[in-house]
Parts: structure tokens; sequence; C-alpha cells
């Protein structure tokens, strides 16, 4: 297998980053695996951040999560190591294992660093000037039969590689935060993406152990063409919102959250998903998608507001969640930010968010129990028309036309692989089908 | 034999683990000396002025759960009357409780002592389970055995031994029974407050236990739910010759009396003669009956060594409860349930109950002791007064059996 022969010597840059190591973890953990079975020290993946400090407290990451992915592989690393006589027990298989990966790391700071990888793994700041100039560094230091792997959500990979002058060498493949678990990767060729690359990068995807969906070249791609999209319709409504029932602005994007949360079952509302993501990245995301696209819509000045007050959001390295639109405590939202005051104020009680929604179907099911009584509790929800209902409605009617939008811009060749990304990304319990169903 | 041995006390404490609602692996845990002192002292309580002449404790892997040896030395901090007396330790893996309650009726079978206190505990939750199962493996010829075992080692033998019965009888019976039996063990151990999965709220446990292994993640033959737990617990009983129970102050109508036992031990570093058949159980269960001068339908309760639920159904044929593969079809008619014609590990057994190695034994005979005298918390109403309990060490290597009759 061609990956498994290019597999010995892989670069990540921006490997201290969120996405970075998450990227860099799953590349060793295989690695480690073929290290192990090919009775190999010839692997090394390369490392290479400007961040030092980050970048050196890596290795007690990757001891921890390498010690779990060993833990949960121990049958697989029990056959791998059977002809290693001094390695009998469990832990001592795992010990092993977790040494001879960490034995395959190389850690920098400079791209000369990656002048011996065969495979190069971007996934630096959403800034097209940095990516090019970091890719075109790379490239003049490197082999010229290397390929290069983009973990850019939304800038034109052909954009990309035009002005790094990567050619046909250069494939985005967008991982999910974070890359470990989640199973959703977006894979963007290029019109002229060779054979072998498609090839590489479908068999990468299956030894990842990911879930493979194919975009377009259009900014944004899948996933962030529709989050973007969904993310301005919801500052929309929450300043509609608070115009029309004479309430703090805060106070109206706790309301949506909660209506995209609880009436639209999902795992987190869309002001908690934003704050997951990182609001400084959002707005990064929406004004590429903006200049690309020449599409003004798809920005909002809120985002510029949060930032400039320096409520970013995103995950501390411990992948607790910082504050953002909302201040947060064990992980459950307890305040919301007001822009006038500069402050965190209490949210809007249980009981005055009951009475703003208005009526709304008795039983309403929850995320975690899965698909079960969705059809009848949406279609009743359909048929009302209090505040809660109209809105959540709203949302369904606009992630059904979001992905219209999607598929008359070419970024996807069907629904299906808008629906993929809907419930394999973001873990939404339902797609645009089943909506559809839900609204005849 | 020579002279009578009651059990006059018994306790045994919550055995904890997973399943238990309190339990998480992420916040601290009850020390072992909190199981000690609970289970010495409840036992203890039940008996006016006891006088206790002898202590042992019982413990498989102490020495590397909890890096704890030299476990003699935590009998008089668990009854501070047998400090300056004789206080012995025993091991026999998870047979461990069986060889303790053997030891302690020969103090008063050869009159050395009169009131014996005996104990057993084990301590698994200090690590995860993948470490854990190198311990357990021990409980085998580890030198010879470890390297090709599964990862999860005990399980893999028993897998074995279900692979082989799978063949021979059919997987898809042998697969409803062993769904049964842990369906049963969950029910019984929702009537017993101390057992680990007294709060296990499934709906469907049939179905659970029906679940194909996934030889990836786990064993060959076997699913999670076919197995004992990993458990933190301790239990206590209190023997006592005739001369004992009078010093105690104990009426026989709180007694049961210990009237046969039977000892087997096979070569450890031999793999068993046929995976079809636990022999050493066999040999031990034999000899009781025999010393007993008993059959075994005069047998009214029973409890077993159900560290997977393979091994209860080769245990009813072992005990001669049924022919060999027949087990299946004697568990599936309801035969060990508590209205059955012989109910069978009625606080769960080691599959619902937990079995925390050192102290099982122990345990299995306080339930036999409070069905008995009637104080059970899943009482069964037994048609005669006998019971009989097996506990086995590794993989049908160290047993003892013993039959019991209402004093």
């Amino acid at each position: 297998m061609l990956l498994e022969q290019l597999l010995t010597k892989v670069a990540v840059i921006g490997a201290a980053g969120k996405m970075g190591r998450g990227i860099a973890l799953l590349l060793l953990q295989q690695m480690a695996s073929l290290a192990a079975k090919t009775a190999s020290n010839n692997y090394r993946l390369y490392l290479i951040d400007t961040n030092e400090i980050a970048l050196f407290e890596l290795k007690h990451y990757f001891q921890s999560e390498l010690t779990r992915y060993a833990e949960k592989k121990i049958n697989q690393l029990r056959r791998l190591y059977v002809d290693h006589p001094d390695l009998v027990s469990n832990s001592e298989i795992i010990t092993a294992f977790v040494n001879n990966a960490l034995q395959i790391i190389q850690l920098s700071t400079a791209l000369i660093d990656s002048q011996h990888a065969s495979l190069i793994f971007e996934a630096i700041a959403e800034d097209l000037s940095i990516k090019v100039a970091v890719l075109k560094a790379c490239r003049e230091v490197n082999r010229s039969d290397s390929y290069y792997f983009s973990n850019t959500s939304a800038i034109p990979i052909g954009i990309l590689s035009h002005q790094a002058g990567l050619n046909d060498r250069l494939v985005g493949l967008h991982f999910y935060n974070p890359p470990a678990i989640q199973k959703l990767v977006e894979v963007v060729f290029l019109e002229d993406s060779a054979s072998t690359i498609r090839q590489l990068t479908q068999e990468l995807a299956t030894l990842l152990e990911k879930k493979v969906v194919f975009s377009n070249d259009i900014p944004g791609f899948i996933g962030n063409g529709y989050l973007i999209r969904e993310v301005i319709t919801a500052f929309q409504m929450a300043k509609k919102l608070a115009k029309n029932k004479n309430i703090p602005l805060e106070q109206a994007i706790y309301l949506v959250n909660v209506v995209t949360q609880k009436l639209l079952i999902r795992p987190m509302g869309i002001f908690q998903l934003i704050d997951y993501v990182g609001i400084d990245i959002c707005k990064n995301i929406s004004n590429i998608m903006r200049t690309y696209l020449r599409d003004d819509q798809l920005h909002d000045e809120l985002l510029e507001k949060m930032c400039e007050a320096n409520r970013l959001g995103g995950q501390d390295q411990d992948g607790s969640q910082k504050d953002g639109f909302f201040h947060y405590q064990h992980h459950e939202i307890n305040k919301v930010f007001s822009l006038q005051t500069n402050s965190y104020q209490p949210v809007l009680s249980a009981t005055d968010v009951e009475a703003m929604l208005g009526g709304l179907p008795s039983e309403i099911p929850q995320w975690k129990m899965g698909k079960h009584q969705l059809q009848p509790y949406f279609k009743s929800l359909l048929q009302l028309d209090s505040l809660g209902a109209v809105a959540a409605k709203d949302f369904l009617f606009n992630l059904e036309q979001i992905g219209n939008t999607l598929l008359e811009q070419n970024v996807v060749e069907d629904i299906d692989s808008f629906d993929t990304v809907l419930k394999e990304g973001f873990h939404h319990l339902y797609g645009v089908a089943e909506i559809k169903s839900w609204i005849k | 034999m020579r002279k009578n041995v009651y059990i006059g006390a018994g306790y045994n404490t919550i055995f904890f683990g997973s399943g238990r609602k309190e339990f998480s692996p992420n916040k601290p845990m009850p020390p072992f000396e909190q199981y000690l002192l609970e289970t010495a002292k409840n036992s203890c309580n039940q008996i006016n002025n006891p006088q206790i002449d002898e202590g042992f404790i019982g413990s498989f892997m102490s020495a590397q759960f909890i890096k704890q040896a030299n476990l003699p030395g935590f009998l008089p901090f668990m009854i501070p009357s047998l400090r300056g007396k004789a206080c012995t330790g025993i091991e026999g893996a998870c047979g461990t409780g069986g060889r303790a309650i053997a030891m302690g009726m020969r103090s008063i079978l050869s009159d050395v002592s009169d009131v014996v206190f005996v104990s057993g505990f084990e301590m698994q939750n200090t690590m995860k389970a993948i470490y854990g199962a190198d311990l357990l493996a021990g409980a085998a010829y580890y030198r010879k055995e470890r390297k090709q075992g599964e990862a999860f080692f005990f399980p893999g033998l028993f897998s074995e031994r279900a692979g082989a019965y799978y063949q021979k009888y059919g997987y898809e019976n042998s697969r409803k029974a062993m769904a049964h039996w842990y369906e049963q063990a969950i029910i019984n151990a929702r009537k017993n407050p101390h057992a680990q999965e007294y709060h296990n709220q499934s709906s469907d446990l049939y179905s659970l236990g029906m679940k194909s292994p996934n030889p990836e993640n786990f064993v060959p033959h076997l699913n999670p739910y076919d197995c004992s737990k990993v458990s933190d617990g301790a239990s206590s009983l209190i023997l006592m010759s005739e001369e004992g129970r009078l010093r105690s102050g104990l009426n026989k109508d709180q007694l049961v009396e210990i009237i046969a036992f039977g000892e087997a031990e096979e070569d450890i570093t031999l793999p068993p003669s046929d995976l079809l058949e636990l022999s050493t159980t066999k040999l031990a269960v034999e000899k009781a009956l025999k010393q007993a001068n008993l059959t075994l339908d005069q047998i009214g309760v029973l409890e077993i060594h159900d560290c997977f639920s393979i091994t209860a159904i080769l245990a009813f044929e072992a005990l001669g409860f049924v022919q060999k593969g027949k087990g299946c079809d004697f568990i599936l008619e309801g035969n060990a349930s508590l209205l059955g014609k012989i109910p069978t590990n009625l606080s769960g057994g080691l599959i619902g109950f937990g079995h925390p190695t050192g102290a099982t034994g122990v345990r299995q005979m306080v339930d036999l002791w409070q069905q008995l005298t009637g104080i059970a918390p899943n009482q069964a109403k037994l048609r005669t007064p006998y019971g009989m309990m097996v506990s086995m060490g590794g993989n049908d290597k160290t047993v003892t059996a013993f039959i019991v009759k209402r004093a």
C-alpha cells in the first residue's frame, strides 16, 4: 500500500494547536502501530510549531492519549507484540507501545525540519497569507514528491495550492473538532488532483477510521457553509426578538440558544456552538467566505463586537470551554454576555423562558435519547404558533434553504452529503431529508 | 466430623464497583481498612461478649492491588482482642474464602480453638480492569500461560471453555442459558442492598445477555454480561464449636452447622484435562456429599462460583444435578431460580453480587447461613434444611465444597 510506505516520514505544521495536535495524535497512533508491526525504527513524525512551550507540552498530552488508545486496542497490541517474549502483561505491552510511539516524535520550531516528510499536514491559523507563506516555505525545503493536506475549513484549496505553488499536490482534508474523537472529515479535491493523491487520501481516511464526505472547492465547504449561514440567521433572529419583545439583546441571544438546543433537539444551541468553535474563528471564517463568495450577507457585526470585547470562546488546553457569549460553570451555561454593560448577566429564569416561548408540545424529546419520537414531536411543533414554535420553524426552514443553497452553489453534489455533515459533524439527529418529510 | 462446627454470625459489606450508583472511578473510594472494620464489627456485634480465639484473613492479591502484605497483622486491627493470638493469612486465588473457612474449621476440629473469626476481602478498583487482569492472571500458571492469553486473561480462559461447549452442544441454546443466568443474577441482586448490581435498572436484561461476543474488543466466546464484576468488598463469619456456642450465648436457631467439606487441589501447571468438565469441583463435591452422607436432591439451597456464566452451566453438570451437556436446559427450565428445584445464588452470585476475589467464598457461606436461618434479603422457601456451596480458585484448581445444615 502506497500510504504505508509514505507514512514513515510525516510532518504536522501547527502541531501544538488544538487541531494540529489532534491530527498528530491520529497519525502517531497509526505510525506507532505500523512500527510495531514491522519492527522498524524508521518512522518519524515531525511536529512543528512556533509555540515552543506548547510544543514541548505535547509529550505529556501524547503520553496520556496514547495510553488510552493502547488500552482500548490492547487485543490488537497483544497480537502485534506476540513475538516479544519480554512483553507479557498488558501493562508491559502498553508501556512498550507508548514509549516506542514517543520515540517517533521529533519536535521543532523550524519548518526546515519537515524536509524529509513525504506527507505534510498543515493545521495553522485560518489565514490565507500565513498558510500560503508556510506551505510555500515547506515546498521550498521539501522533497518534490511530497503530498500536502490542509486542514482549512473555509479557504479554497485551489487558491492555496496556486499561491503556494503546490499545483496538484495539495488536498483539503478538514477534520472536525476534536480530530481524535470526531469521525467526519471533509475532503476537497481539485479538478486536477492526480489519482495518486486521491487514492492516498481515501486510504488515509480509512486508516484513521474516518467517514469521508466530499465537498467541492467552494469557500466554507459544507460544514462552514452551513454553520456561518445559520449563525447569521441566529444573530438576525436575536436582534429581531430583542426589538419586538423589548428585552436586552443578550437575553434574546439566550432565548435563541434555548430554541435551537431544546426545541430543535440538538446537543447544543447555536450560540453555545459558536462559543465551542471560537468566536474569533467564526469571524475569520465568515470574512473568508464573504470575501471569496462576494456575499456581504455572510457577516454580522456581532462577531466583530464580541472579538473587540475579547470574548472569544474556544477551549483551554485541557478541553474546558472558555467564556464567549456565555459564561460556563461545570460545563453549564451560567450567564450571558452583555455588550452594553461589558459584563456577564444572569440568564432568564426557566419560568421566564417558558413564558416567553409560549405553547409547545407537551413532550419534548431529549437529544441524548436519539431519534425516538422526533416525527410526532416535530409534526406537533410545526402546527403551533407560539413564539418558540415559530422560531423553531424558522430555523428548520432556514436549514432546508441552506441545504438548497449549498446544492445550487455546487458545494455538495447531493443533499445526502449535507445531511451527513449535519449528523456526523454536528451531531444533529436529523437532516433536510427528515425536515422535508415533516413539513409535507 | 469429630465435632460440631457452627456458624454463628456473618456479615457481607457492600461489594463496590461499577454498577453501584455511588461508584465513580474519578472519585475517592472507601479504603480497605473501612471494609475490614465494617465486616468485623458487624459480625462480632451479632454475638454477646465475643471471645475470639483465633483469626483468619483471606485475600488473593492485596500485595499487588493495594501493595499490602502481612495481612494477619490486620486481624488485631479488626478485632482488638486478637492481639497476642494466632492470626493467619490465607490465599487460594478466587477460592481463598473457601480455604480460609476450611482452615478455620481445622482449628476447631483439632481442638485448638472454640471461636474462630474468618474473613476475606479484596480491593480491585485500585486500577483499571485492563491492568487488574494481569494481576488476576496470577491465579493461573502465569509464567507459562500469560503471554499467550487474552488481554482479559481469565475471561479468556473461560471463553475457551465456552467455545468448546458451543462446539459440542450448540451455540444458540448455550447463549440463551447464559443470558438467562445473567438475568437471574441481576434479578436476585436487586433484592440485596449490598449487591454490586443492586441499582441495576436495565429493563431488558435478557437482551443484554444475548449480545454476541466481540473478539476484537473482549474475548472470543463471552460478552461482558457473562462475567463477574471487578469489586471491592469484605466478608466475615464466626465459626464455633459447641463450647464456643455456649460461651457466645447463642441459641441453635441462629446457627447453621457445617456438616461436611470436600477439598480438592489440581496441579496448576497442567491444562484442564477436559474443557467441558470442572473435574476438581466434581471431586470436591463428591467428597463433601460422601462425608455428609447425603444425595444432591437433599440439598435445598446452593451457592456456586459463577465467575462466568459458562462456569455456572459447567458447575451444575459437575455437581451432578444434570448430565454433561444438559446444564443449559437445567438453567433455562428455571431450576436454579428462587422458586426452582434448587434455588441458587440468591443474592446474585459473583455476577450479580460482585466478586472481590478474597471475599467471595466467605460471602457465599454468609449467604447460606442467612438462607438457612431465615434472615436472607431474598429468602427462599427451603424444602430441606441443607445447603451447599462451592468455592473455586483459578481454572478449577483450588476447590472447597461445604455442606451446611440448619442447626
